[in-house]
């Protein structure tokens, strides 16, 4: 499977960049061969193309399609699968029922593209009975999914990835490398400057401003560690004067109301990361009393 | 239907299911990534000057990073001061007797010799909070409230400081402005302007602060105002350069004499001069109830490889006519990964105040509105040279030592007759040692 | 003599950083150096205010680098 990418010297480390899981996707590697960052950016790219085809959506030869089509019947699944099954129970638990990978069949009635379609409590009552971790059987490695209820990855894959890479690339090299995924990062460690990686945390609110140039609102040293952000003001409903977010609240099938526009976090794992900012935009106006309860660095954006 | 639970630290919990789900990783990377909001950085300084006021002074600082760009600071200062200081008195060739606060200690002074009050002790406490958070977009704005007590005087201050960015944060301008309420109790109560001050019975026990003084009002309580606005810009010159400029509209108004400072009463012949016996040949100092002053104050950081340069400089001017130039350089010299030694020098050189008199003639006593003998209101020159060695003790702990030297020579406004026998003001010298440690946690 | 040459060029010397120099964009990629602690305008807050507390007691000249800070009966 040939990746296609680009790799740029930058002075003291090289940008490898390559499009996966619809997102710009760029490996930095803190070291002077070229050859070097040319085998690590190939194993960036391939890991995050095997992940994108294994839990994407919009495929139809992939695990997941196997699952959302199984019509209610058992159906058994590897270990990475089951891993990721475990860890989205353990969210369920985590977050009070807010996090739940079966909500994403609320997307058939809210489409979050800035216009102002907005469902009915009928439509949206109709699809709640398709919702609920709890409703479906997980003994590994069976799992048997109701018929007509979906599951849905998107709210981890893409920081997932993220992790898998850096592990992978750990084991090939010593150097420091930032990975971003469309925005999700991570760090494995000091660069050889004694420094860490400069990383903008963007500010949505100036998307589409100031010649379609985005602005970075924040910036920060990350050293070690990773960096995930949950939010995105181009996804939202305009209703009667009220915009309504994109992130919905799995219980009542409704935009979480109060949520800041994006929030980011920093954590050992992009992955942590992740799942902190997408349960402080479930906490709605708590958002920032969960994060300091977490003891995190983190961004707010209202 | 929205469950009220409380939000609940699930950090934990949350990093074991991400291990398991990646194989036992909690942290990816070479180093830990543990957040270490606190940030204490400490130091004492220990200032002595020859003959004169030793301060001893430890200070810890602690900055909290609450997340999301917001900071709190809090610092707390202990200033203890003991010593001899300048009464503002002259030398003269014969020895002379001053009285300490209404009736409690009177010290004599040996001929040729600088008049310094001996009984000169006394600690400062001093607390300073700050809040720092960010005030919408690209602006951050940070509010200070200080207060501090010694024995005859507390100070009670707020400030604000609004930062707004620009230019992809390559510019920044700041406002702040700052307010402080002061109190005075002058020890033996607040002497009289101009008054002549009463002659020395002798003996006399004293205890606690006896700053000298006496013969005053019975009024033990007067205030003092001080508000100070600042504008300034900060500017990215490159990606090795930063610089700054600031501009800095104060005003004092209140009781601004210093209540422990005397001034010598002498004839043409340049000899103390007692109007009526028993008085004394001196009187009590008196400066304006007011004081405007702007400072203009630049800044400049710059990194040669990786040295850095800092070099600031101030003019100051204000109503009562001091002028001053302060230029102030650091560099930091990086030896090796750890250690790095910081070389300071710093100049002054100030302009007197128009109501600064030495020592005053008898004759010009009823006709002057203001005057101070006190030397820090004279043309003074202070010269600093300093070293500083830093040591990165580990990756979250910074320890430094720091010596410097002071060197403060003033001019006298005016040397009459026989004084020229005298060394009026003579030259100062202090040494300052202060040793540092920051460490994170 | 000395101080006042000393002086002057302090002054050529900011009129030239502020003029000569051209401001030269720094993209947030490139706020490596800046970021560090030691290009801070004010690395060592605490070495600052003991030194702007001596000073203060010291001479008659006070402010300019910023607001705040309190009182002192000191000077």
């Amino acid at each position: 499977m040939a990746a296609a990418f680009t790799l740029e010297s930058h002075g003291d480390y090289w940008a490898g960049r390559f499009t996966a899981m619809a997102s710009p996707c760029e490996v930095l590697c803190d070291l002077d061969d070229e050859a070097s960052a040319r085998q690590l950016t190939e194993l960036a790219c391939a890991e995050a193309q095997r992940i994108e085809q294994k839990f994407s959506r919009y495929r139809d030869d992939n695990i997941l399609y196997q699952i959302n089509h199984s019509a209610g019947e058992p159906v058994a699944v590897d270990d990475e699968t089951a891993a990721l099954l475990d860890f989205a129970a353990q969210c369920y638990l985590l977050s009070d029922g807010k996090f739940d990978i079966t909500s994403g069949i609320l997307r058939r009635v809210w489409r979050f593209d800035g216009k102002n379609s907005f469902p009915t409590k009928e439509q949206i009552q109709a699809l709640l009975g398709l919702i609920g971790w709890p409703k479906l059987t997980w003994q590994r490695p069976w799992l048997t999914l109701p018929a007509d209820m979906e599951l849905d990855f998107g709210g981890i894959g893409k920081e997932y990835a993220v992790d898998k890479t850096a592990l992978i690339l750990q084991r090939h090299t010593a150097a420091s490398l930032l990975i971003n995924f469309g925005g999700d990062l991570l760090a494995t460690g000091p660069r050889r400057n004694g420094q860490g990686w400069l990383v903008g945390v963007e500010d949505p609110r100036r998307l589409g401003t100031q010649g379609g140039k985005r602005n970075t609102a924040k910036e920060f040293e990350l050293v070690q560690g990773a960096i995930a952000t949950s939010g995105d003001t181009q996804r939202y409903i305009m209703h009667k004067g009220v915009r309504y977010s994109h992130i919905l609240n799995p219980r009542n099938g409704w935009p979480v109301r109060g949520a800041p526009r994006s929030v980011s976090v920093v954590a050992g794992t992009c992955t942590d990361a992740g799942i902190l900012a997408t349960l402080a935009m479930l906490q709605g106006k708590k958002a920032e009393t969960f994060l300091a309860k977490q003891s995190v660095k983190f961004w707010c954006l209202r | 239907m929205q469950l009220k639970t409380k939000p609940k630290p699930i950090r934990k919990t949350l990093a074991m299911a991400t291990a398991t789900l990646l194989g036992h990783v909690t942290h990816i990377g070479t180093a830990n990534a543990e957040s270490n909001p606190w940030e204490i950085d400490t130091a004492v300084m220990s200032y002595q000057e020859n003959g004169r006021v030793s301060v001893l002074e430890p200070v810890i600082r602690m900055r909290e990073d609450k997340g999301d760009d917001k900071f709190f600071t809090l610092k707390l200062v202990v200033d203890t001061l003991s010593g001899a200081s300048p009464n503002g008195a002259i030398p003269t060739n014969s020895p002379q007797t001053f009285s300490g606060p209404s009736g409690s200690s009177s010290y004599p002074i040996a001929a040729n010799t600088v008049p310094l009050d001996p009984n000169f002790h006394d600690t400062r406490y001093a607390i300073n909070a700050e809040w720092e958070q960010p005030a919408g977009d690209a602006r951050h704005s940070i509010y200070g409230l200080s207060f501090s007590t010694e024995t005859d005087y507390q100070s009670l201050g707020a400030s604000a400081t609004y930062n707004f960015d620009f230019n992809n944060k390559n510019t920044t301008l700041t406002t702040g402005a700052s307010f402080s309420g002061d109190s005075v109790q002058p020890l033996g109560g607040k002497p009289v302007a101009f008054a002549v001050v009463p002659a020395s019975t002798g003996g006399g026990g004293g205890g606690g602060e006896d700053e000298g003084g006496g013969g005053g009002e019975t009024s033990f309580h007067v205030n003092k105002r001080v508000v100070d606005l600042l504008l300034g810009v900060t500017q990215v010159m490159g990606r090795k350069d930063l610089i700054q400029l600031n501009f800095n509209y104060g005003k004092e108004s209140g009781y601004l004499n210093d209540p422990y400072k005397l001034l010598s009463v002498v004839d043409n012949t340049g000899a103390l001069i007692t109007a009526v016996a028993p008085d004394s040949p001196y009187i009590y100092e008196k400066r304006p109830d007011s004081r405007n002053r702007t400072a203009l104050y630049s800044r400049w950081s710059h990194q040669f490889g990786s040295d850095v340069l800092r070099l600031s400089y101030r003019y100051y001017s204000d109503s009562w006519g001091i002028r001053s130039n302060t230029l102030d350089m650091h560099y930091r010299l990086e030896l090796g990964e750890r250690f790095f030694l910081e070389p300071h020098l710093r100049s002054y050189k100030q302009t007197a105040a128009d109501f600064y008199h030495t020592s005053l003639l008898n004759t010009e006593v009823a006709t002057l509105d203001y005057a101070s003998a006190d030397y820090r209101l004279a043309d003074m020159t202070t010269k600093t040279v300093g070293l500083k060695f830093g040591w990165l003790v580990g990756k979250h702990s910074e320890a430094g030592i720091r010596v410097e030297t002071i060197t403060q020579q003033a001019q006298p406004s005016r040397v009459i007759g026989i004084q020229s026998q005298q060394d009026l003001l003579p030259t100062v010298k202090a040494t300052m040692v202060q040793l540092n440690y920051r460490f994170l946690f | 003599m000395l101080l006042r040459s000393i002086y002057k060029t302090s002054v050529l010397l900011a009129l030239l950083a502020l003029s000569a120099c051209s401001f030269q964009p720094v993209q947030p990629w490139e706020r490596d150096i800046l970021a560090q602690k030691k290009m801070q305008l004010e690395p060592y807050p605490l070495d600052a205010a003991l030194d702007e507390h001596t000073y203060f007691s010291k001479e008659a000249s006070r402010g300019g680098a910023g607001v705040g800070g309190g009182g002192c009966g000191c000077n």
